[in-house]
């Protein structure tokens, strides 16, 4: 026993190293699932705090840009007014309410804290489960897609950004429907990839991806990007295509976070279906 | 001691807040990430226990994490340096040995010294932590151009802020 102790006294540097070392690996490999729930992520309430209190700073730097943007939408909305339409027609139709069922609601969010430059990018929103934010709702702003709330405290969300080799993204090509999955490379980010394209698919550069709203979590026919390239891989079914993103990334500031009132009925329905396979 | 002992907690907090309010907003084509906080454990005294080192660097590294949503990565990377330290400042010691009263900067050991020094540690945590963070992805000449060129950058950036902040002659 003594000499036991005598061991861990004249090595504990070492066993200290990996002892600690180990414990920040499990700490790696439990944060790199998915969709868990961590207790140190950026929407813990004191890193939470110092980035909003950051940012009140910083986005007036951005106030002229954010203005643009905000004024190109409301310019947007004007013109599918009512009142920006002239009637052709002299007959009147009723359009009844219980036709339609309201399926998505647009929360609007801050950034707080944004990177672009790591293999697997997040970003923190100012809005929380005090706001009615909860996991796996989609994240867009006015051009794109943005990504996909990863976790919630009270008061922030964490989003999962589509620059995060972790999230893919179901997305259709405008023209023609054909769909795959988008992911990112971690090379630019500018840029992604969109796999499961089959070779008979005919391509131009150009095309228009937008979202498939195949999964419960986006709506159908948000931006994507542009295709910039594709090409057949060798020995392969499916094209490998390089896609232009719409989204600035880089200077996010405010996004709006869609509620997909339906998502829980599809996703048990569909839950059902695998089971009973 | 005790002036000492707060001197060194009120470095460690405006490291971490440099590093995550400004450094980490950085962004050359998304190549480049300088980390300036590894020069907390770069500047930390000789007479530094080890333990006491393994302990200071997984807390500097776990504070970086909580804020960039990296958990384990950036304390992986940091106990690795803190690990490798003892032995680097063994193999650079000069001849009769550290000096006591002396402190690992540029005053006491020249330039030339400093920059060695530094440049090991600093090439050792990056890329340790470019590898372990594209851990999945197979881009290996991406990776080691990410890792050297941003340990350009952090031995840059060590040095004007040692040139800033810490007395020279």
């Amino acid at each position: 026993m003594i000499s036991l102790f005598r061991f861990i006294l004249k090595h504990h540097f070492i066993l200290l190293f990996v002892v600690l070392e180990i414990f920040s690996f499990l700490l790696l490999v439990q944060n790199n699932n998915y969709h868990n729930y961590s207790i140190i992520t950026s929407s813990n309430q004191i890193t939470g705090n110092i980035y909003s209190a950051y940012n009140s700073v910083s986005q007036y730097f951005s106030l002229k840009q954010t203005n643009d943007v905000l004024a190109q939408e409301n310019a947007n909305y004007k013109s599918m007014n009512i009142e920006s339409f002239v009637t052709y027609s002299d007959t009147f139709r009723l359009y009844q309410d219980s036709v339609r069922q309201q399926k998505y609601i647009y929360i609007p969010a801050q950034v707080i804290n944004n990177s672009v430059n790591k293999q697997d990018n997040y970003l923190t929103l100012n809005k929380g489960a005090k706001h009615g934010i909860t996991t796996d709702m989609a994240v867009i702003n006015s051009e794109g897609v943005v990504g996909v709330i990863k976790s919630v405290s009270d008061n922030f969300a964490t989003v999962i950004s589509e620059l995060n080799s972790n999230l893919k993204v179901s997305t259709r090509i405008k023209r023609n429907n054909f769909f795959g999955s988008l992911r990112w490379d971690g090379r630019s980010p500018k840029h992604a990839k969109l796999n499961d394209i089959p070779i008979h698919v005919k391509l131009t550069k150009g095309d228009t991806l937008v979202t498939s709203g195949y999964s419960t979590i986006f709506p159908s026919g948000i931006m994507v990007g542009y295709i910039s390239d594709f090409e057949q891989s060798e020995g392969s079914n499916f094209y490998d295509i390089e896609v232009d993103l719409v989204t600035e990334f880089q200077n996010l500031s405010k996004v709006y976070i869609v509620k997909n009132l339906l998502q829980n009925e599809q996703n048990e329905l569909e839950n059902k279906v695998n089971n009973n396979d | 001691m005790i002036s000492l002992f707060f001197q060194y907690v009120g470095r460690f907090i405006l490291f971490v807040l440099v590093q995550v309010l400004i450094l980490n907003n950085i962004q050359f084509s998304g190549l480049i990430n300088p980390y300036l906080y590894i020069m907390f454990i770069i500047i930390l005294p000789f007479e530094t226990p080890n333990w006491l080192l393994l302990f200071t660097a997984f807390a500097l590294g776990i504070s970086i994490d909580s804020f960039t949503n990296t958990l384990g990565m950036h304390t992986s990377a940091a106990v690795f340096i803190a690990f490798i330290r003892p032995y680097v400042l063994k193999i650079m010691a000069p001849r009769e040995g550290y000096d006591t009263g002396t402190l690992p900067r540029i005053k006491f050991y020249g330039l030339q010294w400093f920059i060695r020094y530094s440049v090991i540690i600093t090439v050792a945590h990056h890329f340790f932590l470019f590898y372990l963070e594209v851990f999945r992805l197979s881009d290996f000449f991406l990776t080691f151009s990410r890792a050297f060129l941003s340990s350009i950058f952090t031995m840059i950036l060590i040095l004007i802020t040692h040139y800033l902040f810490f007395k020279t002659k």
